[in-house]
């Protein structure tokens, strides 16, 4: 094949370009992330059950559970509410056993001074085990269960300082370490499960697959950072989640139970879950949760204020002018 | 209805003076207002987007306890010239006069309070429309009751100062012993006490009387330790204490200001 002289800086030009997208997307792959901002601001977010169809999710979840199961409270009673008041976020660098403890034990109910010290499996194992620090975010919410009542704002004020019951949620920095974790998990609960002693004692802690691992952070609460797309993209790609897609805002979750069904959940501005929809194959929805924002009664409160003040501050002025030229008028 | 007509027509002038006093402050209280919303902004708003307490009470909490400056701010300049200024602009010497001291410092003191009480209204406005914006709904019902101490504790205040007015040559010296005295009062007062190992309950400062606005906002009001014993240390009067205290200032003060206006030549 010959090559026109002509062309011959448009071709170098060109290859030189693919050659440098190509250095730059592998550049890319090979740094963990790239910088992940967390838009979580102080404030409060309701969540409603819309609508839960009891029959469809026995015969497509599980005939022996229903949504308070996965959402707690009263989340199986259509028009029932929950609350989350985001209270601080913050940046830190944790060990392992924070991080386990955050997501794992906390999930599975292992208690670290009954079950995890007395038999070996202390802070200085687990840190010695896997040695990373991992940078998280901290966010600290005020959480008020599902209720078909009105929130109690007056409960637990035992003293001054405590308020409504505290929920704590962390998220990585950088997504691409939740494979990591995922495997130290596996590799701790494999040597905890083939102890004697605690197989003695009849516990063991459930080995994960990604897709497990996903589901609890979504049930638990699961925080997205900023852009979100990117970030939910790189969980799924760490975590292995073949049966989840990111479409903008949204995960996508093909979960089965008695039959195979499909999560959609929606993620807000702030990163925290907005909507969660919960349908068939055949696209019936058989639980869905939305999320109001007392904000926006807050902005409309505060745009009719300053609309009547600027109305009465223009009533003012146009009297006083009316009043002027009438004034004048007389004179003359 | 002879009694009536005598009423009406002691009723009328007051009224009279509370309008004309009203449109006579109305710019000061439109500053005042602003001043009060932009306070508001600048200490319950933008330091919490980042950052909220655990719970509604203690923002709250911490919102009210900044309205004191406010407080001294609009006591000062609405009340210290109440009765200081009859005597600057020589009103007294007015040949015929439409209305007697009695009215006239009832007309005053009532209509000052209305002005201060709005401001007050104002804040505590946004106090519960920002609460809702951090917290939701429900909005604590110790909001009302906590307003209610306030507008006794601006009624209190509000006497001080005119009693201060009373005998005062201007308005400035009025504003300056108030804000101190508030300011002041239990940082100097306190020390004192303490050395000479008095337990005393400190009634007499009326900052400490202030704290009970910011302590109502607690649904457990009345479980929270009230005295620290390491430190000798009282945070906020009791409900029954302060009611009774804030009444007695505000009755007594007010009958004082009263009588030296009476006595004294305008």
């Amino acid at each position: 094949m010959r090559i026109n002289v002509k062309n011959k800086p448009k071709i170098v030009f060109s290859s030189l370009f693919i050659l440098l997208m190509i250095s730059l997307s592998t550049i890319s792959s090979a740094l963990p992330d790239f910088t992940y901002s967390l838009s979580l601001r102080s404030g409060v977010q309701v969540f409603e059950v819309k609508k839960y169809d009891e029959a469809l999710w026995k015969s497509t979840v599980n005939p022996l559970t229903d949504p308070s199961n996965l959402f707690g409270g009263e989340a199986n009673i259509s028009g029932a509410k929950s609350k989350l008041v985001c209270q601080n976020t913050g940046g830190n660098d944790v060990n392992t056993f924070s991080i386990f403890t955050q997501f794992f034990f906390r999930w599975f109910n292992v208690s670290y001074e009954s079950l995890l010290k007395p038999n070996g499996y202390d802070i200085e194992y687990i840190d010695g085990r896997y040695p990373y620090d991992t940078l998280i975010w901290d966010c600290n919410f005020g959480h008020w269960e599902f209720t078909t009542n009105s929130f109690n704002n007056y409960a637990n004020y035992t003293n001054m300082n405590p308020g409504p019951p505290h929920k704590h949620i962390i998220n990585l920095q950088h997504p691409s370490e939740f494979s990591r974790i995922l495997l130290d998990y596996n590799d701790f609960a494999t040597i905890f499960n083939n102890d004697t002693v605690i197989k003695a004692a009849n516990y063991s802690l459930p080995l994960l697959n990604g897709e497990e691992f996903l589901w609890q952070l979504i049930i638990y609460g699961l925080i997205i950072a900023d852009p979100f797309s990117s970030y939910l993209n790189q969980i799924i790609n760490a975590l292995d989640c073949s049966n989840a897609s990111v479409q903008g805002n949204s995960l996508i979750f093909r979960r089965s139970g008695e039959k195979i069904f499909i999560v959609e959940i929606t993620f807000n501005n702030l990163g925290i879950m907005d909507t969660i929809l919960m349908k068939n194959t055949q696209n019936e929805v058989f639980y869905h949760i939305t999320s109001s924002y007392p904000q926006n009664v807050v902005y409309i409160v505060l745009g009719v204020i300053c609309g009547a003040t600027l109305g009465l501050v223009g009533i003012n002025v146009y009297l006083k002018r009316r009043q002027k030229k009438e004034i004048a008028r007389n004179i003359k | 209805m002879e009694g009536l007509k005598k009423f009406k027509n002691a009723v009328r002038p007051i009224l009279s003076t509370i309008y004309l006093e009203l449109k006579l402050q109305k710019l000061k209280f439109i500053i005042f207002s602003s001043i009060s919303i932009v306070l508001f902004i600048l200490t319950g708003v933008i330091p919490y987007l980042s950052y909220i307490p655990s719970n509604q009470a203690t923002y709250l909490h911490n919102c009210s306890g900044f309205y004191l400056f406010m407080v001294i701010l609009s006591i000062g300049i609405f009340f210290s010239s109440i009765i200081c200024s009859e005597y600057q602009r020589k009103t007294g010497l007015t040949t015929f006069p439409l209305i007697n001291k009695s009215q006239l410092i009832i007309g005053k003191y009532l209509a000052n309070y209305i002005l201060v009480i709005g401001i007050g209204i104002i804040y505590f406005s946004f106090m519960v429309i920002f609460s809702y914006y951090f917290y939701g709904g429900p909005i604590l019902y110790t909001i009302l009751i906590s307003f209610s101490f306030l507008a006794l504790y601006l009624l209190a205040l509000a006497s001080i100062t005119t009693f201060l007015s009373s005998f005062m040559p201007s308005t400035l010296p009025v504003f300056a012993i108030i804000a101190g005295f508030l300011l002041m009062g239990g940082i100097v007062i306190d020390p004192v006490l303490r050395s000479l190992g008095a337990n005393l309950e400190p009634f007499y400062s009326i900052s400490y009387l202030y704290n009970i606005v910011s302590y109502m906002f607690y649904p457990n009001f009345s479980s929270i330790e009230r005295y620290y014993e390491r430190g000798n240390i009282w945070m906020f009067p009791s409900a029954e204490g302060a009611i009774i205290m804030l009444t007695i200032y505000a009755i007594v003060f007010f009958l004082l200001a009263y009588l030296i206006f009476r006595r004294r030549q305008l």
